[in-house]
């Protein structure tokens, strides 16, 4: 009886070739979000939501999630939760810390804190150098 | 399967300790049981190692300067009686010892899940045991249990091995989580719905998902200091851009739920107690189990009120502050319910009752200075200081080391089929409470006065109140000395214990004591809820 | 049938059926996968905080990794993916022959990974860019660039050694295999290495576009 039932819902070999071809386009759109020119902010949602949409596809299909999924669905889910729990939460804390708590020269620091700080600190936080230019960008 | 009534019957059918006898057979063997004992001796091995790190420091901290060893010694004091406490005795022993044995037990089933991958276990628990200590030994790290970079990945002393046995024992701990999530799940007996379940299954179920999900994170970060050490990548260095607290994020992320690790357990033994020694279905059932699971996953949300006064942003403690006032919200809803049981219970007054009364007093009060500290205001007045000290030994020793001798106490006549002196054990519950009391009092007191923790020397105004903690440390462990005494006595002199001396409802009280090999000869079909006291009273076979 | 009588070699004493002991394997090996979840978070938290706090560092140091390299290896990847699932199909149609081949082929996409990575950190290596104090590419300097490195090669590094685990546990698999083990009533190591394999899988593919493209 649950071989009939599984044979209905097993999946065979086209079915994962699909699943991989899909994986593979997904794949070049991801990496064709890299030459583009939008904002940081566009290209690691983009980026991020691709990747999801693989990682689902993976989950569900290949590690049959779909087939017989319940309860290690749950855990999975679950991980995840914590997983934004943890990287959204400490990122909450350094994006609203004090500027200088956070290490010298990030993103926070707006400007030298003290005059007579030595070695003399610059007005801006130093640039970085040398861009290769192997970047589209 | 009904009670066997003799109890030299008892002795002279193989039950899981004289099957198979020799050395071998105890250290390649598969059953929970005999895995439980392995654990038992090992937890207790630990508890006497760091009860003896925690005399002497209390011996060094008599006097107020230098006592019996310089600052550096006392350093590794602290750090080892933190390293072994917490990992090699609060974490594994109620789910090691109580865990293993009774959760099948409760369940109908034969094992757990995976019998030799439990087995596994207890050789990580030794591996990892064996490579801290050593690395203590060896040169001994000072930074405390805690590890807080930059000192730990700038220290003189030997970090790596201490980290590296943390981490082995990590293992263990998941796959002992991994190994009770699935037996709970796949191994109930038939009609053993999950609202039949035994209070105790419940809240080692939640704790298991803390294991599961809490303890890699610890393994990667520790490993990240052990990595930082060796190569200074700078992963936590401002001077290579890196940032101190973030370690502490990390570690706290564990750390923190790591606590519930070593409460729910407690909370799951005293949920059976209570409901055997007040002869009462415990009030609220639905309240208390899912109040488990609610400690373990709000658990997760309040890390940062360990870095309140670390260079956390104003906004983020606010948020930890909240959210660590509402995990308080489900252990109060416990308490309330387990007083409430007592309420027109018929209640036996024996050792495994009087610890739990003092488990009771020791949680409202570890608990509720616990709420004052997650207040930021007061707590950056408390923080690092014997305040926080006496709060967090009021919850580890006070409740969870009360519930663990709660659970000793009562199942001991389960496990080994003997039952102890009950004099000596209500004498020495008495002592280990009040010596409890004498020890922490004072702390709260040191610390509201602004005595700092880890300090080997203090002024002179902290003397008298030091010297009344020592004092009282000294009667704790003479406490816990006489039990260690009486109960290994009785494995030997005890009177035989029947099936079900205290004339509890719970499941694995339907078994002989100590069990057999084989925990039930056909697997059982429940019909009824866990305790379900207002049925007759089964006959209550009292030890002869 | 998955269910079978007592008589099963690979019934265990304390399971009733050998489909619920299936399905508890199965479910102890999802939990296990969520605990390697949880351990590369670590890792990916730092990335994201350190992200946050010098975007233009991490920026312009990602614009340093090999991304058609990094492309290739994800295209690798995927495709072992696809023969790992291949295999556990005809393991559980017995087909001993299919499975050998098919998990040695992944365990091949495995090396020829490894041997790509190790391409990629032969040319950091000799650029001078190395993680934390020991980065001398000059260039490229500035704050963040030098942590960029520093979690590129923990992160890359620790996938790395999931890999080696994997290919060790699917060639593990593949000798059982090859002995016949597996068929329709019993198939679940395979399975498992699968997962496992899997799991590899789905890493890479957070890390790659995180590493590599932004």
């Amino acid at each position: 009886m649950e071989a009939k039932a599984h044979a209905h819902k097993e999946f065979g070999p086209l079915q994962y070739v699909i699943v991989w071809g899909a994986l593979l386009v997904l794949t070049a759109i991801t990496v064709a979000v890299w030459k583009t020119h939008w904002s940081l902010g566009t290209r690691v949602t983009v980026a991020l939501s691709v990747a999801t949409v693989k990682a689902g596809l993976v989950a569900l299909f290949f590690m049959h999630l779909w087939e017989h999924g319940g309860v290690n669905r749950l855990v999975m889910a679950t991980s995840l939760l914590f997983v934004a729990l943890l990287i959204g939460l400490v990122i909450a804390d350094n994006a609203t810390r004090f500027e200088y708590a956070n290490p010298p020269y990030s993103s926070s620091w707006t400007r030298a804190p003290f005059e007579d700080a030595a070695p003399p600190l610059q007005e801006q936080p130093p640039p970085v150098e040398g861009v290769p230019e192997a970047a589209p960008h | 399967m009904s009670p066997s009534a003799a109890s030299e019957a008892v002795y002279n059918s193989p039950n899981y300790l004289n099957a198979e006898a020799g050395i071998r057979s105890w250290l390649t063997t598969r059953d929970h049981k005999r895995i439980a004992v392995m654990y038992l001796g090992l937890v207790v091995a630990a508890f006497a190692l760091g009860g003896f790190f925690a005399l002497l420091i209390r011996v060094e901290l008599l006097t107020p300067g230098p006592t019996i060893m310089d600052a550096m010694t006392y350093n590794r004091m602290f750090t080892l009686h933190g390293v072994i406490m917490i990992f090699l005795f609060m974490i594994p022993a109620i789910p090691g010892v109580f865990g293993n044995f009774f959760l099948p037990l409760m369940l109908g089933a034969q094992d757990v899940a995976f019998p030799r991958i439990n087995l596994f276990t207890v050789y990580l628990y030794l591996i990892g045991a064996a490579i801290a200590v050593w690395g203590m030994i060896q040169g001994g790290t000072d930074t405390g249990w805690t590890f807080y970079t930059p000192y730990s990945t700038t220290t003189v002393t030997t970090v790596a091995p201490v980290l590296l046995g943390a981490f082995i024992l990590g293992m263990s701990s998941i796959l002992t989580g991994v190994n009770f999530i699935v037996t709970i799940h796949t191994l109930r007996a038939p009609g053993l719905t999950w609202m039949r379940l035994p209070l105790f299954v419940w809240a080692i179920y939640a704790t298991s998902i803390i294991q599961v999900l809490a303890t890699p994170v610890l393994g990667m970060t520790l490993l990240l200091v052990a990595v930082e050490k060796a190569f200074g990548f700078g992963i936590f260095d401002p001077a290579r851009g890196g940032d101190p607290i973030l370690f502490q994020h990390l570690f706290w992320f564990y750390s923190h739920p790591a606590v519930y690790i070593m409460v729910l357990p407690a909370m799951a033994v005293v949920s059976e107690v209570v409901q055997a020694f007040a002869r009462k279905n415990i009030f609220g059932y639905k309240a208390v189990a899912f109040s488990s699971l609610g400690i373990a996953f709000v658990g997760f949300f309040v890390w940062g009120h360990h870095l309140f006064t670390s260079g956390q942003s104003t906004f983020a403690s606010g948020i930890f502050g909240v959210l660590s006032m509402f995990v308080g919200i489900f252990t109060a809803i416990k308490v309330f319910n387990w007083t409430a049981t007592l309420y027109k219970g018929a209640i036996h007054v024996a050792a495994p009752f009087v610890y739990f009364l003092g488990f009771l007093y020791f949680l409202m009060f570890g608990g509720l200075t616990g709420i004052a500290l997650s207040t930021v205001s007061l707590d950056v007045h408390w923080q690092d200081t014997y305040f926080v000290v006496a709060h967090f030994h009021f919850i580890m020793v006070g409740a969870t080391i009360m519930a663990f001798l709660a659970g000793l106490h009562y199942w001991w006549p389960k496990m080994f089929g003997r039952m102890y002196s009950e004099r000596w054990a209500l004498a020495a519950a008495v002592l280990v409470i009040l010596g409890f009391n004498a020890t922490f009092i004072p702390q709260f007191l040191l610390g509201n006065m602004g005595m700092p923790r880890r300090y080997y020397s203090y002024p002179e105004q902290f003397w008298p109140l030091n010297v009344a903690s020592t004092a009282g440390a000294s009667l704790l462990a003479f406490g816990f000395l006489i039990v260690l005494i009486y109960l290994v006595t009785s494995l030997v002199n005890g009177k035989v214990a029947g099936p079900n001396p205290w004339g509890s409802r719970g499941y694995e009280w339907n078994t002989p004591s100590p069990p057999n090999v084989l925990n039930f000869p056909e697997t059982p079909v429940i019909t009824r809820g866990a305790h379900e006291y207002q049925d007759p009273p089964a006959e209550a076979t009292h030890a002869h | 049938m998955h269910t079978e009588a007592a008589g099963s070699p690979h019934l265990a004493h304390h399971f009733p059926s050998l489909e619920q002991q299936e399905h508890a394997a199965r479910m102890g090996m999802w939990l296990f996968l969520s605990t390697e979840v949880l351990l590369f978070t670590v890792l990916f938290t730092a990335y994201a905080v350190y992200r946050y706090l010098f975007p233009v560092g991490f920026e312009a140091a990602s614009r340093l990794a090999h991304v058609a390299v990094g492309a290739t290896n994800t295209v690798v990847l995927i495709t072992s993916s696809l023969t790992v699932a291949l295999a556990i199909y005809y393991a559980r149609r017995g087909d001993s022959r299919k499975t050998v081949a098919l998990l040695a082929v992944t365990i091949a996409f495995g090396a020829v990974f490894m041997v790509l990575k190790a391409y990629e950190y032969h040319h950091h290596f000799v650029d001078g860019q190395l993680p934390g104090k020991f980065y001398h590419y000059a260039g490229l300097k500035g704050p963040g660039v030098s942590m960029y490195f520093t979690l590129y090669f923990l992160m890359t590094g620790l996938h790395g050694l999931h890999v080696l685990i994997g290919m060790g546990v699917l060639a593990w698999v593949a000798a059982r295999a090859a002995r016949g083990e597996f068929g329709r009533a019993y198939s679940t190591p395979v399975e498992l290495g699968g997962l496992y394999w899997h799991l590899v899988d789905l890493i890479w593919i957070f890390l790659f576009p995180l590493l590599y493209l932004l």
